[in-house]
């Protein structure tokens, strides 16, 4: 193996080690969600194809964030909707001041068991938003609602979790 | 839109050019808004997470989930782990609108648009998620309409509404109830009659074309056509949310002073190690305005451990605390800020909280008092002078506590310094103490009336149904109500013989068990009542037992077992009346926390059997409580005697007791002892 693809295949190791992480800012800067699967993987496709500019030792995941940015916003223009995007200036300061970690485990256990509280009927909502990818316009179509109540619900369906999910970790330390 | 509204529709990207171009404007400008961005997204983030990566299953389990996609991202060097991206795809069953508009108060149900029912003895809190919060008592039936919109059909209930939630409107069968920010009640009952009640703020109930505006306090009855509005109100008659009280103690630490003194030993002060008010210290600045308390010194001392606290304490009167929330605080919270200077490995950056609980206080508030429940958190600061880190803390408050103690302080390790204890700068500030207390029911009561009969008999009770979850249970008639049998009572207080000039008596057969979940056990209330409890079988109960009140008579005669986790005492009040409390105690065994005979009308006879409490108080500063032992064994861990008299006429009286001064009492409290009788104390 020569030292550039070793190089390679060890920054594609710290992609893969990071990928739930730079997902997540994918997942916190656009509007939507359909394309990040495929965004995630232009985003590994172009740190690969650039690895051989990343420095050991440097911080890797505000790298792979920038990219990560640029991809999003190449994205949003490709497809001519660049104005429904947070502007460029904006997407900046956010990630410099984005926190270390966005889902951490204990989040997660707690969001498990707040999601068992909500009826059958949000649950179902929120995962053809969330597993499918579907547009509210479409969740609403299917179900027979107006797409304001989608919209509503939610935003309100994520409010009660955030409250739940605050409870459920601040109890533990108790 | 406000802002946050604007952020989650964005994130599903529900808003326009124009309206994500104002939303980019905001978010750049202002990092407060950046903040609640990422605030927001934190959920949104997490759903994301856990919808891709586990089966979705156990959460969606009434959605039919299918697996239907697998897929490797292309173009991975082989030595790397594939990313797995799993789809799920949830067929979806077309269902009624749901839209959550409240939780429940431990956020333990969310509760989506629709109808709600209660029983009778059933209780709700529910928050509206713009913050409204009402309570709920059954039985009751309401309508959620949306965050800010309920329909009150038949019950009664008691709303808070929050500054911001203004607006919030509660709809009833012949008109609407807008809320202004107050605290107010509202009755529909069976008939469609609708009163509402004002306690504080301003609430404008509409009747057709008729708007009556009511503000402070005041009541308005609308029966058919007619409507009267009265001024005052009582909250007692409504249900009422649960309170928070925000207490601000030490605060923001402004004034100017020095703390020190060590332990304290009186209620609402501070005292402790060597403290000051820094305004600031190095690059450390307070976090509010004013000053902040900078740890100094302390008084362990150094060969006791090696780890040494610079310390604050303040006893808090949990009296004065449920007199001031009109409830009995059920929670604390203590959170304070701390920072150090910068330092180096050398500088400690250790900070503690402490709550502990006190039925007294002790010189000392050592570990090894009286401390019954006690929680300690540590806090880590950072090194970075700039940035304040929080502490939280909280404690569950066990009922008829008397003391809570509050601790902070901050630790040194005393090890890593030859000069022996140095405080480089630790600080603390924005000090609160936060009470909680849970939902207040209405008061209600529960009336056994009539002729002699058994508890069980429904038919003896008002409404035909044996009691449960009243604020009183009264039992009054010239009948003995009796208990044979296992029973339970839920209620608030059991009261026999409450009016004036009643009389009720409750016998408990031999092999028969009486369970009172309930805060207080009255035996006679006003004034002329007569009221018997005899109990050959077992009462049990977690509250506290009163033996008369200002009533005529009241007696307790125990050939069973007696036992209370709490207090029994004979007389709750002195009393002008003529009126007599006795406990007679003829075999069987009487078992409490504590005993009290403070009053002259106290009189307590152990005949046979045992009493064993944890403190027999006999008289008080002026009463003439009487006791009279013939035999058993009377057992006290503690002893606290008044101008009381204790005639050992036979028996055993056993005395633990820790204090050295103890036998200098005895020849003059115990002064009428006379005939056959051991004494025997601990020492011997």
């Amino acid at each position: 193996m020569t030292d550039e693809i070793a190089h390679t295949t060890y920054v594609q190791g710290l992609f893969v080690k990071e990928a739930s992480r730079i997902r997540g800012f994918i997942v916190s800067m656009m509007p939507g969600g359909a394309e990040i699967d495929d965004l995630l993987q232009e985003t590994f496709l172009t740190i690969s194809a650039k690895a051989e500019s990343f420095e050991k030792g440097t911080n890797f995941t505000a790298w792979a964030m920038t990219i990560a940015r640029f991809k999003v916003m190449e994205h949003f223009r490709k497809g001519k909707r660049r104005e429904l995007l947070l502007g460029d200036e904006t997407l900046e300061r956010l990630l410099d001041e984005a926190p270390e970690h966005l889902s951490e485990n204990p989040q997660v256990d707690a969001l498990k068991r707040c999601l068992k509280k909500l009826s059958p009927a949000v649950r179902q909502m929120l995962a053809q938003r969330y597993a499918e990818g579907w547009k509210p316009e479409r969740i609403a179509s299917e179900a027979g609602w107006g797409a304001n109540s989608v919209y509503v619900s939610l935003s309100r369906a994520r409010t009660a979790l955030r409250e739940c999910i605050q409870r459920q970790t601040k109890g533990g330390t108790a | 839109m406000n802002l946050e509204e604007q952020i989650q529709r964005y994130l599903d990207g529900g808003l326009d050019e124009e309206q994500v171009a104002k939303l980019s404007d905001v978010l750049r400008d202002s990092s407060e808004a950046r903040k609640t961005y990422w605030e927001l997204t934190g959920t949104h983030v997490l759903l994301d997470r856990i919808y891709r990566e586990t089966s979705g299953a156990e959460w969606a389990e009434s959605a039919s989930v299918k697996k239907v996609n697998f897929r490797w991202l292309p173009t991975i060097a082989a030595a790397v782990i594939a990313v797995v991206v799993t789809w799920w795809i949830v067929e979806w069953r077309s269902d009624p609108a749901s839209v959550i508009v409240a939780t429940t108060n431990n956020g333990s149900e969310f509760l989506e648009r629709g109808s709600l029912t209660l029983k009778e003895g059933e209780t709700k809190e529910i928050t509206f998620l713009k913050g409204t919060r009402v309570a709920l008592q059954g039985p009751l039936a309401i309508e959620l309409i949306s965050d800010e919109r309920m329909r009150l059909i038949t019950g009664k209930i008691g709303v808070e509404v929050p500054e911001g939630a203004e607006g919030f409107t509660v709809e009833t069968p012949d008109g609407e109830v807008i809320d202004y920010g107050t605290r107010f009640g509202l009755e529909v009952d069976n008939a469609g009659d609708l009163r509402a009640e004002v306690f504080q703020g301003r609430i404008d109930v509409v009747i057709g074309e008729k708007i009556h505006r009511m503000e402070g306090q005041a009541s308005l009855e609308v029966s058919g056509n007619s409507q009267s509005l009265t001024p005052g109100s009582d909250s007692s008659s409504f249900p009422m949310p649960s309170l928070k009280e925000a207490w601000q103690i030490g605060g923001s630490f402004n004034r100017v002073e020095t703390f020190k003194g060590g332990r304290p030993k009186l209620p609402n002060k501070w005292s402790g190690d060597l403290l000051e008010i820094a305004t600031s210290f190095e690059e450390v600045r307070p976090r509010s305005e004013g000053g902040m308390l900078h740890f100094k010194g302390t008084s362990a001392q150094e060969d006791v451990r090696d780890t040494v606290a610079s310390q604050l304490w303040r006893i808090v009167d949990l009296y004065e605390v449920r007199e001031k929330m009109g409830r009995r605080p059920e929670r604390v919270n203590l959170s304070g800020w701390v920072n150090r200077v910068a330092g180096d490995d050398q500088t400690d950056r250790d900070f503690l909280f402490g709550l502990s609980c006190h039925q007294e206080i002790t010189e000392a508030l050592d570990e090894g008092g009286d401390v019954t429940t006690k929680v300690l958190t540590s806090l880590i600061s950072d090194s970075d002078p700039e940035t304040w880190e929080r502490a939280d803390l909280q404690l569950h408050l066990p009922p008829n506590l008397r003391y809570l103690v509050i601790m902070v302080g901050a630790r040194e390790d005393v090890s890593n310094n030859e000069d022996g204890q140095e405080f480089d700068g630790h600080f603390l500030d924005d000090l609160n103490l936060v009470f909680a207390a849970g939902m207040r029911r209405s008061i209600d009561y529960h009336y056994w009336r009539g002729s002699a009969g058994e508890w069980e008999t429904s038919g003896k009770w008002s409404e035909n149904r044996e009691p449960s979850a009243h604020s009183y249970t009264v039992i009054q008639g010239p009948g003995t109500a009796t208990v044979s049998g296992a029973h339970s009572l839920d209620s608030g207080s059991l009261v026999i013989a409450l009016d004036n000039d009643s009389q009720g008596s409750v016998e408990l057969k031999s092999g028969s068990l009486l369970n009172l979940d309930t805060t207080e056990t009255l035996v006679g209330y006003n004034r002329g009542a007569h009221a018997e409890l005899l109990i050959e079988g077992s009462l049990v109960t977690n509250g506290r037992i009163y033996i008369g009140r200002n009533n005529k008579t009241s007696r307790v005669e125990v050939t069973g077992s007696l036992l209370s986790s709490d207090l029994i005492q004979l007389c709750q009040y002195d009393s002008d009346e003529d009126t007599s409390a006795e406990l007679v105690v003829d075999g069987g065994k009487v078992t409490a926390q504590s005993l009290r005979l403070i009053f002259d009308q106290s009189k307590l006879t152990l005949k046979e059997g045992e009493i064993d409490v944890q403190e027999l108080v006999l008289g008080g500063e002026s009463g003439q409580a009487h006791l009279v032992q013939y035999g058993g064994m009377m057992r006290v861990e503690k002893m606290t005697l008044g101008n009381g008299t204790y005639e050992l006429l036979g028996g055993e009286l056993w005395i633990k007791t820790a204090s050295d001064r103890f036998p200098d009492f005895l020849p003059n409290a115990l002064r009428s002892i006379r005939g056959e009788w051991t004494l025997i104390t601990a020492a011997q």
